[in-house]
């Protein structure tokens, strides 16, 4: 078992490890093609070429691109993410705060579509081809076939913004009311319930496909054992 | 039928197991009727594509690229379906004006042809996507799993490899190199879904490879190439096609996602993705729903439908229990 372990692990590093070469080797090839230079960039448009020179020499890019793939998988190593040209600040910098966000997202919405997921399929495995099974097995098609770039802004269009014009399903009804905030986040540390208020439309968009997919999953695997337990009685 | 017009005794086994494989398909599949209105849809939709797009342009006067300035209101917003032009007040729709069954889009150009051509665009994507998928997937599985040892080893990894590269990030740089265009998003999205049917295609063969058939083939000096295309891919045609299927309906959401991101075909070529971020992307959904509402359900339409033609093969050619 430990040594499976050990050898998926390896395995999976060296994974990692083909898909950052493949990644890397495609952007230079990008930049050869297209003469993207972040040397010449950041020298601006009047730079001489001895400048430019210079600003490549102390990035490093006019390394040839293998050698500068070893060393940028030699900093990976030692937990350094690297350089970003374009905002000037390390990778890291850059990365790891907005790591809160999207666990927060993915957090959220995992747990909601297993919410969601787990009861609809035991009650489809339980009562297979009752009204409700049917009910959900044609939802579940629908949240399955719909993109998420579109059940987001449906989403966000009739509980975000018609409430707040005083409309709720296109219908006026006197009063306008904000249910959910169109867009905006607020860190959980500073307050647990703005922050589930304006991620909750987001883990709904997200979590219907999924929810969909589990459910069915849920189903067929309920199912089968209710199956196997009604033949041992 | 045919059998009246050879002499008993002389079909081959043959023919009798493939007729009558596909008879058994057909007598189930014909009492499914979520998957009969699902191909019947997908029929429907083809020959709008097809013929409806070029129909709809003499029909209704309106090219998919032309632009009406009085499709637009005075606020410059979009008209909803089922309107005329507005007059030159730009409020009160005009009663001489041109008519749009399901109104226009940003520019003043008319949905509903532009629906129609969008639906040539994403169904050629997907089946030319798919057909990609297949050619590089199906021989890499079926090798492998046919010779297993080494090679097998690198097909699977390659599988991984495949299945944790950032399809996007590869699809920017594509589109960065050979610029954008049609090939370009079907190239991409090839090399982004040829490791379904690889994995399934491999698994079946490696169970195939212990049949006595292989055996048999083997110990008769057949050759390898012959084993493989000549016996083991007719095995396989089944769930390949009902697993195709599966693969269309995904791969119209990524030619949907990639226009959406402005990585797809180029405007104004219209597209179902493209139609779906002009709407949404600017926020004119929040005044005129209907330019995210109308390709978004006709999205999801054909993507069930898809869905629904697979399961529905699926279990007419392998019913489950339940």
């Amino acid at each position: 078992m430990i040594k499976y372990l050990i050898r998926r692990l390896a395995v999976g590093l060296f994974q990692l490890l083909f898909i950052t070469f493949v990644a890397y080797f495609l952007f230079f090839m990008i930049a050869s093609a297209t003469g993207a230079d972040p040397a010449r960039r950041i020298a601006g448009k009047a730079a001489t070429p001895e400048r430019i020179a210079e600003i490549a020499h102390t990035l490093g890019t006019d390394r040839p691109w293998y050698e500068q793939y070893a060393r940028f998988v030699t900093n990976l190593a030692h937990g350094d993410l690297g350089y970003s040209y374009m905002k000037r600040r390390s990778v890291a910098e850059i990365i790891f705060p907005a790591t809160t966000v999207t666990l927060s997202l993915l957090a959220g919405a995992s747990i909601l579509w297993t919410l969601i997921a787990v009861p609809v399929g035991i009650v489809g495995a339980l009562w297979p081809r009752s009204v409700s099974d049917r009910i959900s097995a044609v939802l579940i098609q629908i949240a399955i076939s719909a993109p998420v770039f579109w059940v987001a802004p449906m989403l966000s269009y009739l509980l975000a913004y018609q409430p707040s014009q005083g409309k709720l399903f296109g219908i006026d009804v006197g009063l306008s009311l904000q249910m959910f905030p169109i867009q905006g986040y607020v860190r959980l540390g500073e307050s647990p319930l703005q922050w589930t208020w304006h991620l909750l439309l987001p883990w709904l968009a997200m979590a219907l496909g999924y929810a969909a997919l589990y459910a069915r999953f849920v189903r067929a695997l309920r199912s089968e054992e209710h199956t196997s337990e009604l033949q041992s009685r | 039928m045919e059998s009246q017009d050879q002499p008993p005794g002389h079909i081959t086994d043959q023919q009798v197991a493939a007729r009558s494989e596909w008879d058994v398909f057909w007598y189930r599949f014909r009492g499914d009727r979520l998957a009969f209105a699902g191909a019947a849809f997908l029929l429907l939709l083809i020959i709008l594509a097809t013929v409806g797009a070029p129909l709809a342009v003499i029909v209704t006067g309106h090219e998919p690229d032309e632009q009406f300035f009085n499709g637009l209101d005075i606020n410059g917003i979009p008209l909803g379906p089922l309107s005329r032009e507005v007059s030159d007040d730009g409020l009160t729709p005009d009663p001489h004006g041109e008519f749009f069954i399901l109104g226009t889009d940003r520019l003043g150009r008319d949905v509903f042809v532009r629906l129609l051509f969008g639906a040539r665009i994403s169904l050629l994507v997907a089946f030319a996507a798919t057909g990609g998928a297949l050619l590089i997937g199906v021989p890499l599985g079926l090798t492998a799993g046919y010779f297993r040892g080494a090679w097998d080893a690198v097909i699977s990894r390659a599988i991984d490899t495949a299945l944790g590269f950032p399809s996007l990030l590869f699809a920017i740089g594509l589109a960065a190199v050979i610029g954008p265009g049609l090939a370009n998003v079907i190239i991409v999205i090839a090399l982004f879904s040829w490791y379904y049917p690889a994995r399934l295609v491999r698994t079946s063969s490696l169970a195939l490879r212990s049949e006595q058939f292989v055996e048999a083939g083997i110990s008769v000096g057949a050759g390898d190439s012959r084993i493989i295309f000549g016996h083991l891919l007719p095995h396989l045609t089944a769930p390949i096609i009902v697993y195709s299927t599966g693969i269309i309906a995904t791969n119209i959401l990524f030619e949907a996602g990639l226009s959406y991101l402005g990585l797809g075909v180029p405007p104004p070529a219209p597209s179902w993705g493209q139609m779906l971020s002009d709407g949404v992307v600017g926020g004119l959904y929040r005044v005129q729903p209907w330019l995210a509402i109308i390709p978004g359900v006709a999205l999801a339409m054909t993507t069930l439908s898809f869905n629904q033609l697979g399961d529905g093969m699926r279990d007419a050619f392998a019913p489950r229990k339940s």
